[in-house]
């Protein structure tokens, strides 16, 4: 007998359609399982058979061929187990046997299957469930069976009965009996996003002092801006850098989605939190690999660029990180995607992300404090050297920690909550969404061409004076002159100005990256 | 040129010797009467009296002084390039050759200089101090640099990072002369970011002077060696800000060898770059409290640029103002100016600047201020 059951695999961050097909005939008693399949997937054949052997249903010794199609595309992960099982117990007969019920037959012929089988029956969840569901719901399937610990996951695809299954019993209940197809997701997801709210998170008002810091942060928050804060070990820069993403406006649902999806093939989302609806904040470690920040290996999988998507992706000291993954950040940063081409294809992963940086000004992390720096000039300059220039030229704010003292901090009183500062933060993306409705990419005075920053960023009278003033005082390159300009944008954007004003000009300067101070600057000029 | 006076011809060869130093270019030229005795001294006369070994360290030395004549060619090809640096040849021998370092026991027998020599007539200041010194240090070293150098008082240091180049920077961009002592050739710039009053300096602002061969790296024993002439070619020396134990220490050593007086900047008593100018003041060096101090000591009448132009602040707007009160002569993070003004960060920040492009404050780093 003949049985076809849909499936879905995964290919990057895409789920695609597929079909199991399983035949059971005469011949020499044997497994035959074919279609381009992984180690992994391949392992299937022992898993299924020994799990219907130990769920107490018996096969008869026939020839079992299994094909997963299309045959010729690379199939990778645990997913297919519960189709292969499907299939076999179709094709061999076994569902008639049993009575098959109205409801079984619909599920045979309009459902998908998903899911990772133990020998013992048990049905365990995989990962990319989510992209998977949505692929099998443009390709008009009613229905899918996940595992359960999946279930919850799937059922954010709208439009598509997920039904979440524990073991080969439950699966085989299904078939034989009648009842309602979408009675199986589990305690609604609402439940999971209520859990949610009363979780304490990092919080602004938690930093005490560190004022400069808090501004250079909202303001980077506010125009998207890529930041870069030095200072002393200890002053609060990682502390800061986490707060970031509270006071980041709230991810929309597709947004939500989208950034689960990741997570989903990653195997990150957390079982009890099918939907990330958080901003991601990654803090890969300096020792990462190319791959482990870019995306790759085998199989594919997206790198911190693309899980910090939507979110913050923090670089502590950023003079450690090896040069060629740190400057591998340059496209990212432009393009605000990953492409890596591989034997197979292109994986395109998204890489939307906002840079925070943070480094010490010098080895031993304590200066300018001299009294505890020992460094000589030259290891600092050495040191400040191995910032990596063109990555510095992607950063429009440098803000410069205030290292703290001992016993300082009580006395202090508490800040402004991430609530708060995320209020405005909302206000300033509304004036800039209006302002790029028509820019094409554009979406934040960060991304601004030179052309639009001509447009957008235009000085009128004295503020014009001022900033030629500035200007050649400082020894400004052409590029800080931009970054100067984008940042005085957000800045009278957060004023709440049409124009920019002195008091943003002046404001921005002070907050440019120092990449003019390290390269052929200020004081050094000849 | 050189073979027109036969006795520097000798000096120059004998001191080219690789491994040469200046102890035994002494021991060689009492041995043997004059230079030109000592070059051409067989190596066995100098090994019978002892003045060279055929063994240890001293070896390698005597093998170079057994060859000496194979270098003769290359040694005399490089001094006639010498010119195309603008680099001089000053012996003992010539009449140029500053007085100052003549009564010293180790004084360089040859030295190196682009640019001009110190003057024999002028008194002169020493300033010299830590590399990495306080924002504060570097303000006095300008100062003293600047009020020295427009009072008339030749300005020499050794060119390094922190008090040293600053103060003569200071001496510089007052219009005025400032002579550096180099622990490296006087065709090499260390540390590089002085480049700018290296090439001043070089093109006859003053000078470069450098007791070792165009060339040679910047080796932390040349320094300390170098030391002695900074002592030896100043009337006073002027500690701004050193660590107990430093090059400082050992130049002060030197200067109080030769009887030089030595001024010394009170520190605080909690910095380590104030110990050792304390532990001098204790020691009895006199308390540097104003350039008049040393212009007094040097017996200098008239006197010029001492009284620091006070600033017009009346110019400016009221926060202005505010914040430039609270400003100090060392640098404070802007957190910190905010907390005192009151002031907060985003006003604060354009009101630095304002005060920066004024000339009011400076920003030594980012995130910093000063007053200025």
């Amino acid at each position: 007998m003949f049985a076809k059951i849909r499936c879905a695999g995964l290919f990057g961050v895409q789920g695609f359609l597929a079909e199991t097909e399983a035949d059971s005939g005469t011949g020499l008693p044997g497994v035959y399982l074919t279609g381009a399949l992984s180690p992994e997937t391949k392992e299937a054949q022992y898993r299924v058979f020994t799990a219907i052997r130990n769920s107490g249903l018996s096969l008869k010794p026939r020839k079992v061929t299994i094909n997963i199609s299309p045959a010729g595309r690379k199939k990778e992960g645990t997913g297919f187990d519960l189709s292969i099982l499907t299939a076999v117990l179709a094709a061999s007969g076994i569902l008639e046997e049993k009575e098959i019920s109205e409801r079984g037959r619909t599920l045979l012929a309009s459902f998908a299957f998903l899911g990772e089988l133990g020998l013992d029956g048990s049905l365990k969840p995989v990962r990319g469930v989510l992209p998977m569901t949505d692929a099998l719901r443009r390709g008009g399937m009613k229905g899918v069976v996940v595992p359960y610990g999946n279930a919850r996951e799937a059922a954010l695809v709208p439009d598509i009965l997920v039904v979440g299954v524990r073991n080969i019993q439950e699966l085989m209940e299904l078939f034989t009996r009648e009842g309602s197809l979408a009675m199986r997701v589990p305690e609604a997801v609402q439940k999971s996003e209520e859990d949610r709210e009363g979780e304490k998170l990092p919080d602004f008002s938690d930093i005490r002092g560190q004022a400069y810091l808090k501004r250079a942060a909202e303001v980077a928050v506010s125009g998207r801006h890529n930041l870069l804060l030095s200072g002393a070990a200890g002053s609060g820069k990682t502390m800061i850098a986490r707060r970031i993403p509270g006071i980041m406006p709230e991810l929309t649902r597709e947004e939500q989605i989208q950034l689960t999806k990741l997570y989903s093939i990653c195997g990150l989302l957390p079982e009890d939190q099918p939907l990330l609806k958080r901003r991601p904040f990654r803090a890969p470690h300096h020792a990462s690999s190319l791959p482990a920040l870019l995306g790759g290996g085998n199989p594919v999988r997206p790198g911190e660029v693309s899980l910090s998507a939507k979110g913050v992706l923090f670089l502590d000291e950023l003079p450690l990180f090896r040069r060629e993954v740190i400057e591998a950040l340059r496209e990212p940063l432009e393009e605000r995607r990953v492409l890596l081409t591989r034997l197979r294809g292109v994986y395109e992963f998204p890489a939307d992300f906002s840079l925070v940086a943070a480094c010490n000004n010098c080895p031993c992390g304590f200066y300018p404090d001299r009294k505890r720096c020992r460094c000589t000039p030259a290891q600092i300059r050495m040191y400040q050297g191995r910032l990596s220039k063109p990555i510095l030229e992607r950063i429009d704010i440098c803000a410069e920690a205030r290292p703290v003292e001992y016993g300082a901090l009580s006395g202090e009183r508490a800040g402004e909550s991430s609530q708060v500062i995320r209020g405005r933060v909302e206000q300033v993306y509304e004036i800039q969404k209006h302002r790029f409705r028509d820019c094409g990419s554009t979406r934040y005075n960060s991304e601004m061409t030179p052309e639009e920053t001509e447009r957008f960023c235009r000085l009128t009278g004295e503020t014009e004076e001022l900033m030629r003033r500035i200007y050649e005082k400082k020894g400004l390159s052409l590029r800080t002159y931009h970054k100067v300009l984008r940042v005085a944008r957000t800045l009278a954007d957060m004023a709440g100005r049409e124009d920019i004003g002195q008091e943003q000009l002046l404001e921005a300067v002070s907050l440019r990256s120092f990449e003019d101070r390290l390269w052929g600057g200020e004081r050094n000029a000849e | 040129m050189l073979n027109e006076n036969r006795e520097k011809r000798a000096l120059y060869l004998l001191n080219h010797i690789e491994g040469m130093h200046q102890g035994l270019l002494k021991k060689m030229y009492e041995f043997a009467g004059s230079f030109e005795d000592a070059y051409r001294m067989p190596t066995e006369e100098y090994i019978r009296y002892g003045i060279l070994r055929d063994r240890g360290k001293s070896r390698e030395l005597l093998l170079h002084y057994d060859r000496r004549r194979d270098q003769e060619e290359r040694i005399l090809r490089e001094y006639e390039g010498l010119w195309t640096t603008g680099t001089r040849v000053v012996t003992v021998l010539d009449p140029d050759y500053p007085g100052r370092l003549l009564p010293l026991e180790d004084r360089p027998y040859v030295l190196y200089v682009r640019g001009k020599l110190p003057s024999e007539e002028k008194r002169t200041a020493a300033i010299i101090g830590a590399r990495m010194c306080t924002e504060y240090g570097r303000q006095m070293a300008a100062r003293f640099g600047r009020a020295l150098a427009l009072s008339g008082v030749q300005v020499i240091s050794g060119m390094a990072a922190g008090i040293d180049g600053e103060a003569q920077e200071a001496a510089l961009a007052a219009g005025k002369e400032s002579f550096a002592v180099l622990g490296c050739g006087v065709d090499v710039c260390y540390p590089r970011e002085n480049r700018h009053i290296f090439r001043q300096m070089a093109a006859g602002q003053g000078g470069l002077l450098s007791e070792f061969p165009p060339g040679s790296a910047p080796l932390p024993y040349r320094f300390i060696l170098r030391n002695r002439i900074i002592a030896g070619l100043c009337d006073v020396l002027l500690v701004l800000e050193a660590r107990e134990r430093s090059g400082t220490a050992i130049t002060v050593s030197n200067a109080l060898d030769q009887g030089k007086e030595i001024f010394a900047l009170p520190g605080r008593i909690d910095d380590p770059l104030g110990k050792g100018c304390n532990a001098l003041l204790k020691d009895g060096a006199s308390v540097l409290t104003d350039p008049e101090d040393v212009l007094d000591s040097l017996g200098i009448r008239e006197r010029e640029g001492l009284s620091e132009e006070p600033k017009n602040i009346s110019a400016l707007a009221k926060p202005e103002k505010i914040v430039y009160s609270c400003l100090d002569s060392s640098e404070q993070h802007m957190d910190a100016i905010s907390e005192r003004t009151g002031i907060g960060v985003p006003e604060l920040s354009a009101i630095l600047l304002r005060l920066e492009l004024q000339g009011f404050a400076a920003s030594p780093m980012n995130g910093y201020y000063r007053k200025r």
